[in-house]
Order: structure tokens, then C-alpha cells, then sequence
């Protein structure tokens, strides 16, 4: 079968990975230890490219970019406490935390998708402050919902700890698994299969008969229903997908960083994943697997090279957070001039 | 001395990519008189009055040639502005009132009477402060002149429709130096009673020395109120005359054009059995712009209808209504079974296909290859190009790029292979694979809407070809929708004409041509029965 | 009849009502004495009121809710840094700030308006990116270039330790600090009673011109009803303040910064003086209709940049405002949740992205406000934890604006459902 997706990757993403090549040859020469410059790269590619794939059902199905995605991102958490409250460890327990994660995924995405289908047009606006207010709903939650392990809640007090130690469960367990080391940099093969099959998994769903009608219900809802397509059950499927995306990542992205990070913490997280496909070619309203995966190696790369040489160069460690923020903002301030709405 | 005429237009040429829109046009308009400008759609008519109106459409596409004068004046108008500063108004055809405002604030829309004060001194016009008494007082004047019993401050929104089309000309006529309006179509939306009353209104106005230039499609109202008529044809002047000196029956068959020279490719009598494939029952489409009211129509198994109307009169709703993409009403059978138009799919496995009239907003996936567009419909509706891996369908390519190729061939689209984006294809070429893909289908009813609207004459040539063959080959029953006469009397066995939202009359493609022109206008009284006339229920 | 409009009325102002019901709870558990209260009350709301003003121009150009007031506050900011380091005060130093930020936030409220130009119908998240954008714009000026010679920072106290980047914290010169706030102070009661004493004077003669001007009693009355609106609620709020004492003892304790209280009045004057204007006239037709607007000559993307600008302005001096009541700035965090917080407020007030009003201003700032402070206390209390009053108040300021905007979008929505039924108009017209 050949690959059946069309490549729309701009010769801009190609400046921007010669970019990354010529930035890995000025380490080396700055004296930077570059084989743990890429490790760390892939690492983080490794835990973000889940949030990036989780923006391409909802691109596809005419939503846009899901500003939600820490709603998914919550079930995650709540699946993955659950596995840590029962002392659960090794594969087990990441498992059963995916399997908890999941249900409540799909419900919140199905709950999610009705409320976009009746704001067409502020997907985003309505996405981003949804996804506000149930973080912070959350943090209530997290205070008074009943776990009782002391590895998650508080010695003292009330509640949950902000973070949760993975330690003695499965920190890593899917970084060492099948991991080696080719000069130096450590490439975490576990993690990055696991990503890889996932992706692989939504490229089906993308060809299969479903998934094709999904992406001529969002490329023109009006077409869609002149095929008798109901474009707003294909809306709710996809933030459906998207949020189990998100429950499903969060796990994968805590294993990695060895531990679950709660409260405020979920809050922003959509916007690097948003800014990870921008850069990769998609825009608003088109998306393609190749511009996740492309998107998370160059803004990852990006982040974890460039910053670091930048923060050398210029010696101000406050650098790399300011630059990816310029960064971040700025691709998706990009995206949205480019969406070609009404016209003045 | 006062020039004979407020305005000249003087051997206007233009053209848009090559293609010549107006060919040596003149016009010529007296003060205080009514000028009616008709022709059919297309014919020229918005291009020449956007010349008027130095629209940037004109100077982006290269200009025009010609020349005009103005109260004897060769002028250069090279944006709105300059005809507003001319003393030339436009009333637009849809409202350009804000219904939130009241009268006097849409009466002086951007042209607000200010009071002084020190900022505005400083800062300029911007920070005066509006003179609200002022504008209602002046408003009301201008009320008064149009003999209108309205109060300035009645908010514009709760008026009905028939006085809004009075404000606007009331905000045309508050300009001090207006001296020519042209009216677009101003009676389009206004009942008869309403067209009636704002018409004796022009003609009072029209005697105070302001003139008019009266766009409409309604003969009778330019038999009634215009002075002096101009007919356009396919971009060229074919009549001026003066009204009492021409028929309506004449108008109607310089607009149409006299000569009958289509080629039928179609036997000219072809006869079908009673058994109807389609029939729409007091049937109602609610689409916006096209709105059609209790339409009867019955289609004979196999054979071509044509539907014709003007643009805005709810000849596109048909089509659109069956497939239940606006809200409707009344029934539809199809080979005498009632369907559910709003359950889209079942209406396409009952045999259905369409074909719509806009091409780039709802006929096609722009962003999407070739091969997507020309097999979706398959493939949602009898899930060809799938196969079934592990229970679950997954898109054949192979399937897909083989019939899509073969479509290529078939239809002679010019692309670079089944892979190209269909947004980057010319307009022949993208109805091409809308073709292509209504085919694929098989359908036993075929409807089309507007299948050669802005495509070139070779690729004209091949659809309709097409349409024919599926017809005489398949048996396909197939339903045309468009707005070009000649197209649909080159192949239909007849032609139904929709007029003000209704199905107004069935003609025979061989009848005379002036008889499409009234009824398209909306006059039936032809004087004698068109032979088809008893198939109308 | 009466019913049933009665209901109407709950019903256009339930987010109001909601909110006024929390207020009542939360005020009652926070178990604060009246006094705390209302001098906690004034004074934010002193603070707050000019940065809520700033949203209304957009709104009625139809561009929605600007998030992006963020830069005009950043722009107040960057304006009190400098006179601070050049360490000039007074009012003259706070007359050269205005000026520094204004013309600043000139230049960010264009730059945001031309954005807003470019995704016309997503002005909303634009604005809440632009504000994110800017924040990094901002670090970047504040911790990288303030320090170099790029942007020299001469006051050494200003800065870090190594010499290149802002404090954290930068704590106002006697000069700045409460500038406004203690050119004139009054007692609560006393400002309740001379605003009676004021707004009887106005309306009296205010009537009399009617009356003067040909109109019968009954008419010049209905024609001051406003300023006899306006008189009823002070006389209200003083009866209210004498007559219960915990509330005639925090009258009496609060006292009330007059000259803000004047800056605000002049903000919202101008407010309503823009309005009238021609300007406000062509900003009104835009948000109503662009497409008429432009038909009619008006030039629509000019228009909306001139609003974007004025409410970045309006912004700015609503921060200084804001700052010099504080006394200090938290430099890279005060700008960030300004527009947030401003939105909610005014949406709290009732507010819709279509339409807003100085009272809805005013009636929002007390209600969240009031609950912004009182929450975390009443949280204290009733869950002997304050995290999460203080958890609660932001998840309402999210989730008042996530609803708002989503019911507002629920009413926009075309209701283009093909069913059998549809409304009779097709066959009327």
C-alpha cells in the first residue's frame, strides 16, 4: 500500500530542520555535550507528539484547533491516580491507568463536542475558557476527592499533592523498555513505539471509510450534508478521538517525566501541541499525520536545542521560557490571519 | 445652458480575461427621465452600472473603453466616491439599511449633520457631535417630499419590507446634488400592491428633474413607468427605444434573442409512457434568496426537464429542496413512493444524484484530490472503493485511481493525474469531476443545476454531451436547472419556467422565444395555450 | 402579563442574579465585619473601574470582548517603570507617564487592531493570543534588554543583581504611590450625602429646563428620568448606610479618593461623549453591519483600529490607575490577567459580546469583585482551607466568560435544520 497521504510540508519546514542541523554542529562547537542535547530532544518528542496527534481529528472534522485538549487531558490524570491509589506498578499499571483514562475520555469528549456543535464558529474562544474553568473546577476537585494512598495525598492537610511521584510505579517504564544508546544519545524506543502506533492507529481511522467522510464533512459541511453526512456527529467523534488522544498522552507524557503533575498544571498545555502542528504545515482547517509528526520533532527540537544554545550564547537562562512563548504565540497568531474569514 | 442629457455613456467596451462582457454599449439618459435598463442575467447589466459606479472590480481587471459624460462633462469616476461627489445614487437591490437604527440615522447614514465643539475644532470632523434634532427634521423633509407619513424616529427594523425600499431612495434624495439613481431591481422584493405605490413615487421624483435608471426584469412596470427602455444581449445594445413605441411581446424577444439557432442533440419528439419518475406536490423550499412556493411538477421517466427562471426567482430551490438541504415542505414521490427529503442519504439510494449549481461551495472538496472528489459519492452511498480489512472498510486507492483515471479519459480533464488538487483546475474542468462523480453513482435521476455557469465552450460542449448520453444510453431521468436558454432548448423535451418563486408555465423548447421572456418576467397571459399546458396540475 | 414579563426580566439579567445570590452567601460566610467589607469594596472598585471601561468601544464596533487590553495595561506600566526610574513623581511625573503610555499604547492598540483586521470573526482568541504573545514580547523587554544600553535602566534599584533585568517586585517612589488617591478624601457618608444634595440640585434643574422648554410636568419628568434614577439610588444608598448601624459605622470609616473617583467619572464622560460623535456613530454602524457600513462610505478596518486604539489607551490608564492605588508592581505578572479579569467582571454585570453599558460596568465590578475578595475567606471558613475559595474564584472568572460567550454563540447559531415543519414565511412571502 503506498502511503496515502498527501504531503503538503512547505519548503519553510525544511529551512527550519537545516536550521536545527546547523544549530547540532554549533554546540559541538560551543563545547555543549550535543549527544544529550538530541537525548533530550527525543525525549520530549517522545512526550509531546500524543498532544500533537491529538489535534488532527478535530482539524479534520472542521472544529479547528482543540483548545480543549486539557480536558482530555484531566481523564488522563484521573485514570492515572487511580492506578498510583491501588499501588498499581510496571506495565499493569500504565495499562490499567490508559484503560481508566479512556472511558471518561470518550464521555467528556462526547459532552465537549455537543456543546462545540452549538457554538460553530467559537470553537476556540469557547474551547479555551472552557478548558479554563474545568482546570480550575479540577483543582477543587483534586482537594476534596477521597484517594487516601500517601503517596498521593498530602501528609498534612487536605487533599492532593501537586505532584505525584511515579517512583515506585512505572516512571519510565515505556523510556527503558526496548531503549539503547547509539553514540552516546539514548533513544527511548519504547516510548517512541508506543507513539508510533498510535499514530499508526489514527491513519487508519483517516483512511478508513469514516474517517474519509470525516474530512469532507469538516473540508465543506455543506457537501457533507449533501452526501447526507451528519457533520455534527463527525464533529462529536472527533473530539471524542481527540480527548482519548489527550487522556492517553498525559499518561505516556507522566511516565516519561516521572510524575503526574496536577492542579494549574494541565492548564496550558494544549498550546504547545497547538503551535507543534502549526509549525509542521497544518493550518486551521487542514492537517495531515505527516505535519504531526514533523511538527513535533521541529518544535520540540526547536525548544530543547535552539533555546538551550541561545540561553549559552547569550548567557540568561530566562531566555529559552521568553522565546518559546514568542514562539508558540506567534505560530498560532500566524495560523489565525491565515484563516481567511470575512473580509474587510 | 442645461446639457440634453444628465449622462452619456459612449461606446463602452470591456471585457474580464479575454472574454468580452460589453461590446460598444451607449446609453443615454435626459434629466428627469426613466431609463429602464433590461436584460437577461449575464447579459451586462451590473457591469456596466459598476462601471458607473468606478467599482474597483472594473480597474482591477484592466479598466474599460468608452467614454462618459456627465451633465455634458467627460468625467473619470474611478471609485464610488466620485459618483457620490457626481450626484449618481444607488439603491441597492438588498437593503442597505441597519434595521437597529431609526429612519433619520439610515437617512443619513454617514452623512450626519454635527454640531460644533472645541475637540472637533482640533481633531476633526470625526469628534463632532451628531445633530440629532437636525438630521430628524431633515429627514422628515425628505419624508414629506416622497409623501411618506413617517416618523424619523420609528426604528427602521420594525417597518414592513415595502417602506424600507422608501428609505433608501428617501437617502438617495437627501443627498442635496443627486441628479440620476439607479435602481437595482428595486421591486424584487416588494408585492405588487408595494411595487405599485414606490414606482408612482419614482415617477413624482423623475418630475422634480432627478433620472433614473430602472434595472428590473418586470416588463410590465417598464411598460408602465419607464420613459425610454435600453436592452442588453450578451453585451451588446440590442434595442433602444422609447416605451410607447414597443410591445412587451418585443422586449421580451430582443432579450431572448430572435434567431432559434440551437442544435438539438436530442430527437425533437420523443414520447414517454405516463409512468412519472418525480413528482413534487404543493412542494416549498425555504432557501435563502431562492425561495420557492407550492410548486407542482411531474417528470416522465426518461426524459430531460429543463427548469428556467431568472436568478432570485427560486428556480435553483428545486433541486436543492429535493436533496433536503433547506428546510421544505410539501410532498415528494419518486416512481409514486413518497420520500423524505431531509434523510439525504436514503434520497441517494433511492437512485438520486446532483449535481449543484455551486460548484466551488458545496459541489466540490476544494482542498481534496481528484480522485476524493470523483468517488466519495460512491463511496458513501454504495461503499465502492472500500475493502474490508479485519471487519473494518478501508479506502481502496487502487479501485479509486483506476476509476478515476478511466473519468479522466472519459471526460478529457486537464489536470496533471488523479492526484491534483481540485481547487487548482479550471471551472470546465472542476464541473468535469463533478460530472465524474454524479456518473459514478449511476443514478436513475440526475439532477443538475447550472452545468456550464462560467465554463469555457469546449468543456460546455462535453457535459452536455454527457448528459445526453447518460440519457439516451442509460435511461437516465435528468432534471436541468439553468439559467441558460439556449443550452436548455438544445436538449430538453421541455421546459419549465419558475418565476417569482412559483412554477409559472411548461414550454415546449420550439415555442417562440418571446413567450419564455413573460414568463420569466411573470407574465402568463400569453394569449394563447402553450401546447404543454394541460401536464400543469 | 405581569408575570410573564417579570420573568423576561429575570431572565435577561440571570447571570447577574446568580451572581449577586453568591455574593450574598459568600459575603455572609466570609464573617468579616461590614466595615472590611465595604472599604475593601471601594477601594477596588476604584481601582478596577477605568480597565472594565476600556471594553466597551470594541463591543459596540462589534469586535466582541478585547482580550487584548493586555498591551494597553503593559503600556501603563512601562510608562510608571520609567518615571520611577527617572525618579520624577508628583503629578507632574504622573502627567508625562500618561503621556509615555498613551502614545505607546497607540502604537499596540494599531498593531492589534490590524490583527483583528486580518481574522475578522475570531477577534476573540486573537485577543487572548495577542495577550500571550505580548507577555513574551514583554519578558523579553523587562528581562533581557531593560539594563542595556537598548533600553538603560539608570536607577540600579530597579534591577537585578547582575545588573541586566527588572526586579521582580518594583516598589513606587512617594510620588506615585496613592498620587491620585490622597489628593482628596471623604468619608463614605459624607460623599453619599453631598451626592445627594448634588444630584437633587441637578435634577431639579434639569426638570425646570423641560418644563421651560414647553413640556407639561408629567413629560419633563419622564424626560429626567435618568438623573432622577440616578438621585433615587444615592438617596437609597445614604438611607440604607444611616439607618443600619454596622453599615452607618463603615460610612463613617471608609473613606473614598475623590480625585479617582473624578478620573473615572471623566473616562466615562468621555466614554459618552465618543459616542455621540460622529465617530461613535460610525463605530455603532460597523458593529452593527459592516457590509452597509462600507456600502455607505465608512472605512470599516480604520474604524475598528480607531477602537481598538482608544480601548488600548483607555487600558493603560486604567493600569496606572490600578498601580498607584497598589504602590507596586509585580513587573511580569501585573498585565497578565487584566483582560480576563476586566471581561469577567463585565460580562458578570451582564454583559454580552454585543452589548455593554457603564451601568453593567459598575454593577459587574461590585458583584465580582465583592466575591473575588470575600471567596477565599468564605472558602476559609466553610472548608477550613482557603486554596479553595481562592480556586473557586478563578474557575467563576473562567467559566462566567466560557459560559457567557457560549451562550452567545448558541443564539447566533442558524437554525438550519431541514425538518418537515418550517416556519410558515415560506409560503407567506
Amino acid at each position: 500500500m503506498k502511503l496515502g497521504i498527501k504531503v503538503n510540508v512547505g519548503i519553510s519546514q525544511f529551512i527550519m530542520g537545516a536550521f536545527i542541523i546547523c544549530l547540532l554542529i554549533l554546540s559541538s562547537f560551543l563545547g555543549m555535550n550535543t549527544p544529550s542535547l538530541i537525548s533530550d530532544s527525543i525525549v520530549r518528542i517522545g512526550m509531546q507528539m500524543i498532544f500533537v496527534l491529538a489535534m488532527l481529528p478535530t482539524i479534520q472534522s472542521g472544529i479547528g484547533l482543540n483548545f480543549g485538549l486539557p480536558l482530555g487531558i484531566i481523564c488522563g490524570l484521573v485514570g492515572g491516580l487511580i492506578t498510583v491509589e491501588f499501588n498499581m506498578t510496571g506495565f499493569s499499571g500504565l495499562f490499567t491507568a490508559i484503560l481508566i483514562g479512556i472511558p471518561l475520555a470518550v464521555v467528556v469528549g462526547i459532552f465537549y463536542g455537543w456543546l462545540l456543535n452549538h457554538m460553530k464558529g467559537s470553537e476556540m474562544t469557547v474551547g479555551n475558557y472552557l478548558n479554563f474553568s474545568v482546570v480550575y473546577l479540577m483543582c477543587i476537585g483534586w482537594m476534596i476527592l477521597p484517594f487516601k494512598n500517601g503517596a498521593i495525598v498530602w501528609a498534612m492537610g487536605e487533599g492532593v499533592r501537586s505532584t505525584i511521584t511515579l517512583d515506585n510505579n512505572y516512571q519510565q517504564i515505556l523510556d527503558n523498555f526496548l531503549s539503547f544508546s547509539i553514540a552516546g544519545v539514548r533513544i527511548p524506543l519504547g516510548m517512541l513505539l508506543f507513539d508510533i502506533i498510535l499514530c499508526f492507529l489514527v491513519w487508519m481511522f483517516m483512511t478508513s471509510k469514516t474517517g474519509i467522510l470525516m474530512r469532507c464533512s469538516g473540508g465543506n459541511p455543506v457537501f457533507g450534508a449533501s452526501l447526507g453526512i451528519n457533520n455534527d456527529r463527525m464533529r462529536i467523534l472527533s473530539t471524542v478521538i481527540s480527548s482519548v488522544l489527550g487522556a492517553v498522552g498525559i499518561i505516556v507524557y507522566s511516565q516519561s517525566y516521572g510524575f503526574y503533575q496536577l492542579y494549574t498544571a494541565p492548564q496550558m498545555m494544549a498550546y504547545p501541541a497547538i503551535a507543534s502542528i502549526l509549525i509542521g504545515g497544518a493550518t486551521t482547517h487542514r492537517a495531515t499525520i505527516i505535519n504531526v509528526l514533523l511538527g513535533a520533532v521541529l518544535y520540540q527540537s526547536l525548544l530543547t536545542i535552539a533555546l538551550p544554545i541561545a540561553s549559552e550564547i547569550l548567557s540568561n537562562s530566562s531566555l529559552s521560557e521568553i522565546l518559546r512563548t514568542l514562539v508558540s504565540n506567534g505560530i498560532i497568531l500566524y495560523a489565525l490571519t491565515k484563516m481567511g474569514g470575512k473580509k474587510i | 445652458m442645461e446639457p440634453k442629457y444628465i449622462l452619456e455613456m459612449h461606446g463602452i467596451c470591456k471585457e474580464y480575461s479575454g472574454n468580452p462582457v460589453l461590446k460598444n454599449v451607449d446609453l443615454r439618459i435626459r434629466p428627469g427621465e426613466i431609463l429602464a435598463l433590461v436584460g437577461e442575467n449575464g447579459a451586462g447589466k451590473s457591469t456596466l452600472m459598476n462601471i458607473l459606479f468606478g467599482m474597483s472590480v472594473i480597474h482591477s481587471t484592466g479598466g474599460f473603453k468608452g467614454e462618459v459624460l456627465f451633465n455634458g462633462e467627460p468625467v473619470r469616476i474611478s471609485s464610488p466616491l466620485d459618483a457620490m461627489k457626481c450626484g449618481i445614487g444607488m439603491v441597492h437591490q438588498e437593503f442597505m439599511l441597519i434595521n437597529g437604527y431609526e429612519i433619520s440615522e439610515n437617512i443619513k447614514l454617514n452623512r450626519e449633520n454635527l454640531k460644533k465643539n472645541i475637540l472637533q475644532k482640533i481633531l476633526g470632523n470625526k469628534l463632532g457631535i451628531l445633530d440629532r434634532s437636525q438630521m430628524r427634521s431633515e429627514s422628515l423633509a425628505v419624508l414629506n417630499e416622497l409623501g411618506l407619513q413617517l416618523e424619523p424616529s420609528t426604528i427602521t427594523g420594525t417597518l414592513p419590507v415595502g417602506l424600507k425600499q422608501f428609505i433608501e431612495i428617501a437617502r438617495e434624495l437627501d443627498k442635496k446634488n443627486i441628479k440620476l439613481i439607479v435602481l437595482d431591481e428595486p421591486t424584487a422584493v416588494l408585492t405588487e400592491n408595494e411595487a405599485e405605490k414606490f414606482l408612482n413615487c419614482v415617477k413624482e421624483v423623475s418630475r422634480k428633474g432627478i433620472s433614473f435608471i430602472f434595472i428590473t426584469h418586470r416588463l410590465k412596470e417598464v411598460k408602465a413607468y419607464a420613459d425610454s427602455i435600453v436592452i442588453l444581449r450578451d453585451g451588446e445594445l440590442v434595442g433602444d427605444y422609447s416605451t410607447e413605441s414597443i410591445s412587451i411581446e418585443r422586449i421580451s424577444e430582443l432579450m431572448i434573442g430572435r434567431t432559434v439557432n440551437f442544435d438539438r442533440s436530442v430527437d425533437n419528439d420523443r414520447k414517454f409512457s405516463e409512468d412519472y419518475e418525480l413528482e413534487l406536490k404543493n412542494f416549498s423550499v425555504n432557501m435563502p434568496g431562492e425561495i420557492l412556493k407550492n410548486a407542482n411538477l411531474k417528470i416522465r421517466k426518461g426524459e430531460i426537464l429543463g427548469i428556467a427562471g431568472l436568478a432570485g426567482h427560486g428556480k435553483a430551490a428545486i433541486a436543492n429542496g429535493i436533496m433536503g438541504l433547506y428546510p421544505s415542505m410539501g410532498d415528494i414521490f419518486l416512481k409514486g413512493k413518497k420520500i423524505d427529503e431531509t434523510d439525504t442519504l436514503q434520497t441517494l439510494l433511492d437512485g438520486v444524484a446532483f449535481v449543484s449549481e455551486d460548484r466551488r461551495g458545496v459541489g466540490l472538496l476544494l482542498h481534496e484530490s481528484i480522485e476524493t472528489n470523483v468517488v466519495i459519492s460512491s463511496l458513501r452511498v454504495y461503499n465502492k472503493f472500500l475493502r474490508r480489512i479485519l471487519g473494518i472498510k478501508f479506502y481502496d486507492r487502487k479501485a479509486a485511481k483506476n476509476f478515476t483515471e478511466e473519468m479522466i479519459k472519459r471526460f478529457d480533464i486537464r489536470c496533471t493525474g488523479p492526484s491534483q488538487e481540485v481547487g487548482r483546475l479550471s471551472g470546465g474542468n472542476q464541473q468535469k469531476v463533478c460530472m465524474a462523480r454524479a456518473i459514478a453513482l449511476h443514478p436513475e435521476l440526475l439532477l443538475v443545476s447550472e452545468p456550464t455557469r462560467g465554463i469555457d465552450v469546449g468543456a460546455k460542449k462535453r457535459i452536455l454531451d454527457e448528459l445526453v448520453e447518460m440519457n439516451t444510453r442509460e435511461g437516465t431521468t435528468i432534471i436541468v436547472t439553468s439559467s441558460e436558454l439556449a443550452e436548455l432548448r438544445s436538449i430538453c423535451d421541455r421546459i419549465a419556467i419558475v418565476s417569482g418563486g412559483e412554477v409559472v408555465g411548461i414550454l415546449s423548447p420550439f415555442d417562440d422565444s418571446y413567450k419564455f421572456g413573460l414568463l420569466m418576467s411573470g407574465i402568463t397571459d400569453l394569449g394563447e395555450k402553450g401546447e404543454s399546458d394541460e401536464i400543469r396540475d | 402579563m405581569k408575570a410573564d414579563k417579570f420573568l423576561a426580566v429575570l431572565k435577561s439579567n440571570a447571570v447577574t442574579i446568580f451572581f449577586i445570590i453568591l455574593c450574598i452567601f459568600s459575603t455572609a460566610f466570609s464573617g468579616q465585619s461590614a466595615t472590611f467589607i465595604v472599604q475593601e469594596l471601594v477601594s477596588r472598585l476604584c481601582r478596577n473601574s477605568v480597565l472594565i471601561l476600556s471594553l466597551l468601544m470594541p463591543v459596540l464596533c462589534g469586535m466582541g470582548l478585547n482580550f487584548s487590553i493586555v498591551l494597553g495595561a503593559a503600556a501603563g506600566q512601562i510608562g510608571l517603570i520609567l518615571i520611577t526610574n527617572w525618579g520624577i513623581g508628583g503629578f507632574t511625573g504622573m502627567l508625562i507617564c500618561i503621556l509615555i503610555a498613551t502614545i505607546i499604547s497607540v502604537l499596540f492598540g494599531i498593531f492589534s487592531g490590524f490583527l483583528f483586521n486580518k481574522t475578522v470573526g475570531q477577534e476573540m482568541i486573537t485577543g487572548i493570543i495577542v495577550g500571550y504573545f505580548a507577555k513574551g514580547f514583554f519578558d523579553l523587554i523587562f528581562l533581557i534588554l531593560a539594563g542595556t544600553k537598548i533600553f538603560p535602566i539608570g536607577n540600579p534599584e530597579l534591577l537585578l543583581a547582575g545588573g541586566v533585568g527588572l526586579k521582580n517586585t518594583i516598589v513606587f517612589g512617594e510620588g506615585v504611590r496613592y498620587v491620585f488617591d490622597d489628593v482628596f478624601k471623604l468619608s463614605l457618608i459624607n460623599c453619599l450625602l453631598y451626592g445627594v444634595y448634588i444630584t437633587l440640585a441637578i435634577t431639579i434643574v434639569v426638570i425646570l429646563i423641560h418644563k421651560i422648554k414647553g413640556n407639561k410636568w408629567k413629560d419633563a419628568l419622564i424626560k429626567s428620568k435618568t438623573m432622577i434614577i440616578v438621585f433615587s439610588c444615592f438617596l437609597i444608598c445614604f438611607l440604607l448606610v444611616f439607618l443600619i448601624p454596622s453599615l452607618f459605622t463603615a460610612g463613617l470609616r471608609t473613606d473614598v479618593p475623590l480625585f479617582t473617583v473624578l478620573l473615572i467619572a471623566v473616562v466615562c464622560l468621555l466614554n459618552e461623549f465618543l459616542c455621540k460623535t460622529k465617530l461613535g456613530q460610525d463605530i455603532r454602524t460597523c458593529g452593527l453591519d459592516m457590509q452597509v457600513a462600507s456600502a455607505s462610505g465608512i472605512k470599516v478596518g480604520q474604524t475598528r483600529i480607531i477602537a481598538t486604539v482608544i480601548s488600548t489607551i483607555i487600558a493603560a490608564w486604567g493600569q496606572i490607575i490600578f498601580l498607584q492605588n497598589m504602590g507596586l508592581v509585580n513587573t511580569y505578572t501585573s498585565h497578565e490577567q487584566v483582560g480576563t479579569y476586566a471581561v469577567a467582571a463585565l460580562l458578570v454585570g451582564g454583559a454580552s459580546i454585543h452589548k455593554a453599558t457603564i451601568k453593567q460596568v459598575f454593577v459587574g465590578a461590585v458583584l465580582f469583585h465583592l466575591l473575588f475578595f470575600t471567596m477565599p475567606l468564605a472558602g476559609f471558613n466553610l472548608f477550613n482551607d482557603s486554596q479553595i475559595g481562592e480556586y473557586f474564584r478563578v474557575f467563576v472568572s473562567y467559566g462566567v466568560i466560557a459560559i457567557s460567550l457560549a451562550l452567545h454563540a448558541w443564539e447566533n447559531l442558524p437554525k438550519v435544520k431541514a425538518k418537515k415543519k418550517i416556519k410558515s414565511d415560506v409560503v407567506a412571502n
